[in-house]
């Protein structure tokens, strides 16, 4: 290890010495800086940086930030753009060395009604998202102009190809056919843990905050780490330094509030927040249903080489349902005194925080800084309780005495604290460096209580170093990106993951995209899918001493553009899982007892289309995808293969959006999808309870099955509409005139609009019921359309 | 003939507004199984325990049978069986279990055998339970050791009351009955430690416990309570609950001791 840091010194020398001579004749130099929006003074990310009459340009990354290699001594023309902003021209003139510029401010432009779209801007340049082959951008306007998302992220990304949901009710997604707990979710570099609400299965990140969202489900580079699927690295406002603006959406229920204001000299500040209080359930179930989440962060623009931000964000979700008081509401209508023995008990109560310091320097030109220290935990306390007794009496005179009692309660605590450093390194236009190191100390405390036997706790203190670099090199078409991954878990042997991205442009508008990589993940997720009703959360569990999950990547991608706004994708994946783990909850003892070590794999094909053509913007996927794993030495289904639980074979995806006037756009949501695999119940079979004092039983007819997921579902079919109109008099428009506030609009939400009924969640078997012995009686949650509204002001 | 086109019409009208209605629910959506899972057999709940009420030993056999979860109007209940306990002991002694009360002995009428039946912790029994077109359901037991309360361990405060039970191999369940003035007071169920005693901590207790009954369980019935998926769960990966051969179920052992609290 001490030899890695040593080369790694070495190297960081040598190029800041480098970048740091004064030029000669025939040297090269180097020219950056960031670009920001004019007004907001918000960094700009994928804004275009050319040299005029030149063939060189950059495109700004994620910190807004951007670089151009390989200039010598002279006169140049910068033309920067951006969509939705005025080109501007930046006259520039390198002398003896390279240059950082001021912050350059874009103002911003009226779109037309044509240029109105969803999408995000893409570059024809061969840039760092570029060489990504499964990178999918999402914006906030993307997220809010679906329908149904709810303006939330996790809502939003399931319109993805390769990205579905888990089960009913849950926020969770997998991506690729991979389990919910290897899917990174980070917010401005730091890791969060469960970014979940459980009220309303949504994100815990306020759309509000959001400047980007950039997701890779696969084949992504060294850079990031510790998850197998995918990452989703979201990116939020700095603020404004300048003036006040927010945005509020009142609501009896469910408010939203969102403010970026100055705090001194090149200072700003943004506060957001939300509270939600669930009036309905709370009102039937008369417990106590409530969420709230709120970021704040103070950025300093030092100068136009030193940056320092502070964030903290901190979330709190608690839902309890106590169905003993819901029968009170039917009087005479039901025996409700078969329920006097009956409780139903349902609890979740869980807190995320984070905290964290950036420090972002430009140390010359060609040498970006990125220095990151931050803090994230998550609590997390789950219980669900079922207790039910009945005497029955039987036609001979016997009583039978019924009992269903089920009470399991799974708790999660984790604490991250993490250091880490990235240097980025450009001096020659053909090659970008990229290094860093992260450090993490984690603290871990699980337990579990299944049918109310306490299987007890346990306390972890692992640490996770990570070492990477990769460089990009451009050679006319043709880009490559190699780099590797080397991580220490807990002061054991190093262990390496490769990775490479290619991309070539060829001709007719098209490009070429490969990638190969090796992950490996340390903290795994107790599937707790079987025991809860529904796994909001994934609870995470650090291995000891076992090797980590290991998944292998291989994709190839191949996108062209139809015109300057429409573009086409297919991308082919496979994933080799030769490492994979699972808890099995129900056939063994103790915590790592139950860990059962598997494999699997997954493969599919993904087609999409986006852009826009005339007023209508969005995208259309289809997508072809399977997945299986195995445990072989395990219980779980025998130790045979079965298919993955979320996988979904043929998914077609559209979200499309119709800006008819300036003013009135028209968003829809489509999406059919295969069924996925269940493991329906085959079997009733009783369950006895046993009380050992008296030497009496009661029992429960149950349903049971040995085949897991050995039975598809039917088809998934959602059509949803959504409005959105800017409100140009009225009552709305004269309050938001009386407060102030630059626009005001209001969104309708139509779901399920052609009342297709078809989208079953779960199924309970008929029998008993009379003219329906022989099927299985669906559940959903869609059967009839239903429509919501929102009012929302920004100023 | 008028009235038999009313009839026909209301007939044809109330099949299709079921059709409709079923149509809308989503009825013939039905699940498609990759293959009939569903094995017949029986499902038994059998307990070996060396306490008696009278002269008659507590331990007892209750059988039913598992049905298809959907498709049949059969009941869970069967005819009589022919069941049969052996102790594995070397002498091989086999014992009828007979579906009894004997005589409102006990409330509930089971597979119980006769007064003979003495076991003791350490025997070994083997079961096998037949039925006409049912697959003969075959399952082993061992009677585990009473529970030992290591006493010097004992700590009793205004509300709470700790102690620890000894280590022992063959418990791997533990159930804790605390009793004050014969009503009970507190109650816990925990696994046994295998390596280790197990510590047993009860708070919010009131004052003036006199009493614990310890009940301890063989691997069979402790893999049956720890381990069984009973969550209010829907098409989730719920195994049938079986620790038996050829069927579902189980067979299990259970050993019984009181300890009085110092005053």
């Amino acid at each position: 290890m001490k030899k890695i840091f040593i080369i790694l010194r070495r190297f960081l020398i040598l190029f800041l010495l480098t970048g740091s001579f004064p030029a000669t004749q025939g040297q090269l130099l180097t020219i950056s800086g960031y670009v920001s929006d004019g007004k907001t003074r918000e960094t700009l990310i994928g804004a275009t940086v050319q040299l005029k009459d030149e063939n060189k340009a950059a495109v700004t990354d994620g910190n807004g930030f951007f670089s151009i290699a390989g200039l010598r001594k002279g006169e140049y023309t910068l033309v920067i753009s951006h969509l939705g902003y005025h080109e501007k021209e930046i006259a520039v003139i390198m002398e003896n060395k390279g240059i950082v510029l001021k912050d350059i401010h874009l103002d911003p432009a009226p779109l037309s009604l044509e240029e109105v779209s969803i999408i995000a801007p893409r570059s024809n340049e061969i840039a760092d998202r570029a060489i990504e082959a499964s990178h999918i951008q999402l914006t906030p306007k993307m997220i809010q102009s679906i329908p149904t998302a709810g303006k939330d992220v996790f809502a939003a990304v399931k319109y993805l190809p390769g990205i579905d949901r888990t089960e009913p009710f849950s926020p969770l997604y997998t991506v690729r056919g991979g389990d919910p707990g290897e899917n990174a979710v980070m917010l401005d570099g730091v890791m969060i843990y469960n970014p979940y609400h459980s009220s309303i299965t949504s994100g815990i990140f306020n759309t509000m905050t959001i400047k980007s969202v950039d997701l890779l489900v696969g084949g992504f580079g060294a850079e990031y780490g510790g998850r197998n699927s995918s990452v989703m690295y979201i990116t939020t406002i700095d603020g404004n330094p300048n003036e006040l603006h927010g945005e509020i959406e009142p609501s009896t229920f469910y408010s939203k509030l969102f403010l970026e204001f100055p705090a001194g000299k090149n200072a700003s500040m943004m506060v957001a927040g939300r509270y939600l209080y669930d009036i309905v359930t709370n009102f039937i179930f008369q417990s106590q249903n409530y969420f709230y989440d709120y970021n704040l962060s103070y950025t300093n623009r030092i100068n136009n080489r030193n940056r320092l931000t502070l964030k903290y964000f901190e979330s709190k979700d608690y839902t309890g349902y106590n169905f003993n008081t819901f029968y009170r509401y039917f009087g005479n209508t039901f025996n409700t005194e078969l329920y006097d023995d009956f409780e139903l008990d349902q609890r979740n109560d869980w807190k995320n925080r984070a905290a964290t310091l950036i420090h972002k320097l430009i140390v010359s030109p060609g040498v970006y800084v990125r220095n990151q220290a931050y803090y994230s935990s998550h609590r997390s306390e789950n219980y669900s309780g079922l207790d039910f007794r009945l005497s029955a009496p039987e036609d001979d005179g016997d009583t039978i005495q019924l009992q269903w009692q089920s009470k399991n309660r799974l708790g999660s605590e984790i604490t991250d604290m993490g250091l880490k450093s990235t240097v980025s390194v450009k001096l020659a236009n053909f090659s970008e460096l990229k290094a860093g190191i992260e450090y993490n100390a984690y603290a871990f405390n699980n337990s579990i209580a299944i049918n109310d036997i306490d299987n007890g706790s346990f306390e972890r203190f692992p640490s996770l170093l990570a070492l990477f670099v990769e460089d990009k090199i451009t050679a006319g078409r043709f880009s490559i990106r190699p780099g590797i991954r080397a991580t220490n878990y807990n002061n054991s042997t190093w262990m390496y993951e490769p990775r490479i991205n290619a991309a070539i442009q060829l001709p007719g508008q098209m490009k070429l995209k490969l990638a190969y990589g090796e992950y490996l993940q340390y903290i795994i997720s107790m599937n707790s899918a079987e025991i809860e009703m529904t796994q909001i959360v994934d609870y995470y569990y650090p291995l000891g001493d076992r090797e980590p999950g290991k998944s292998v990547h291989y994709i190839a991608g191949l996108e062209k553009s139809l015109s300057a706004s429409l573009f086409v994708s297919i991308d082919g994946y496979y994933k080799e899982n030769p490492r994979v783990y699972a808890f099995d909850m129900n056939n063994y003892f103790g915590f790592s007892e139950r860990i059962q070590q598997g494999n699997g794999n997954a493969y599919g094909i993904e087609l999409l289309i986006n852009g826009k053509v005339r007023n209508v913007s969005g995208w259309i996927s289809y997508s072809y995808a399977r997945a299986r794993r195995q445990y072989p030495d395990s219980e779980i289904n025998d130790g045979k293969a079965y298919d993955f639980d979320y996988n979904r074979p043929h998914t077609f995806k559209s979200v499309l959006t119709w800006q008819m006037t300036p003013t009135f756009a028209l968003n829809t949501s489509l999406v059919l999808l295969s069924g996925i695999k269940r493991s329906i119940e085959n079997t009733m079979q009783s369950y006895y309870y046993y009380d050992p004092v008296t030497n009496q039983t009661a029992f429960f007819p149950m349903y049971t099955t040995n085949r897991k997921n050995g039975a598809r579902m039917p088809p998934v079919i959602n059509l949803d509409l959504g409005i959105r109109k800017e409100l140009l008099s009225g009552l709305g428009k004269d309050l938001a005139d009386f407060l102030k506030a630059d626009e005001s609009y209001v969104t309708v939400t139509i779901r399920n609009i052609l009342f297709l009924y078809r989208n079953v969640e779960f199924y309970i078997p008929g029998s008993g019921i009379p003219g329906y012995g022989d099927k299985y009686i669906p559940f959903g949650s869609n059967y009839l359309p239903s429509a919501g509204f929102s009012y929302t002001l920004k100023f | 003939m008028k009235n038999m086109k009313y009839l026909i019409g209301f007939l044809l009208l109330s099949t299709g507004c079921m059709d409709v209605v079923d149509f809308y629910l989503g009825i013939p959506l039905q699940p498609v199984a990759d293959e009939d899972g569903f094995i017949p057999g029986l499902n038994l709940f059998g307990i070996i325990r060396p306490d008696s009420t009278g002269e008659y030993n507590n331990s007892f056999i209750l059988l039913q049978k598992v049905i298809p979860a959907i498709g049949s109007n059969d009941s869970l209940d069967i005819g009589t069986a022919i069941v049969w306990v052996e102790e594995l002991n070397g002498m091989n002694s086999r014992h009828d279990f007979l579906l009894t009360d004997h005589n409102h002995v006990f409330s509930e009428k089971g597979y119980r055998p006769d007064k003979e039946f003495r076991p003791k912790a350490g025997d070994r029994f083997f079961v096998e339970c037949a039925i006409r077109e049912l697959p003969v359901l075959t399952a082993t037991t061992i009677v585990p050791n009473a529970p030992v309360l290591l006493m010097h361990t004992l700590r009793v405060s205004d509300n709470s009351l700790s102690f620890e039970i000894q280590a022992d191999t063959t418990i791997f369940m533990l159930d804790v009955y605390v009793y004050k003035a014969g009503g009970l007071a507190a109650y816990q169920r925990l696994p046994g430690e295998q390596g280790s005693n197990t510590l047993v901590l009860l708070s919010s207790l009131q004052s003036g416990t006199d009493s614990i009954d310890l009940y301890g369980y063989d691997e069979k019935m402790a893999t049956y309570y720890m381990t069984a998926n009973t969550s209010l769960n829907f098409n989730k990966y719920r195994e049938s609950f079986s620790t038996v051969e050829n069927g579902y179920g189980v067979f299990g052992a259970m050993n019984h001791a009181r300890f009085y609290l110092p005053e």
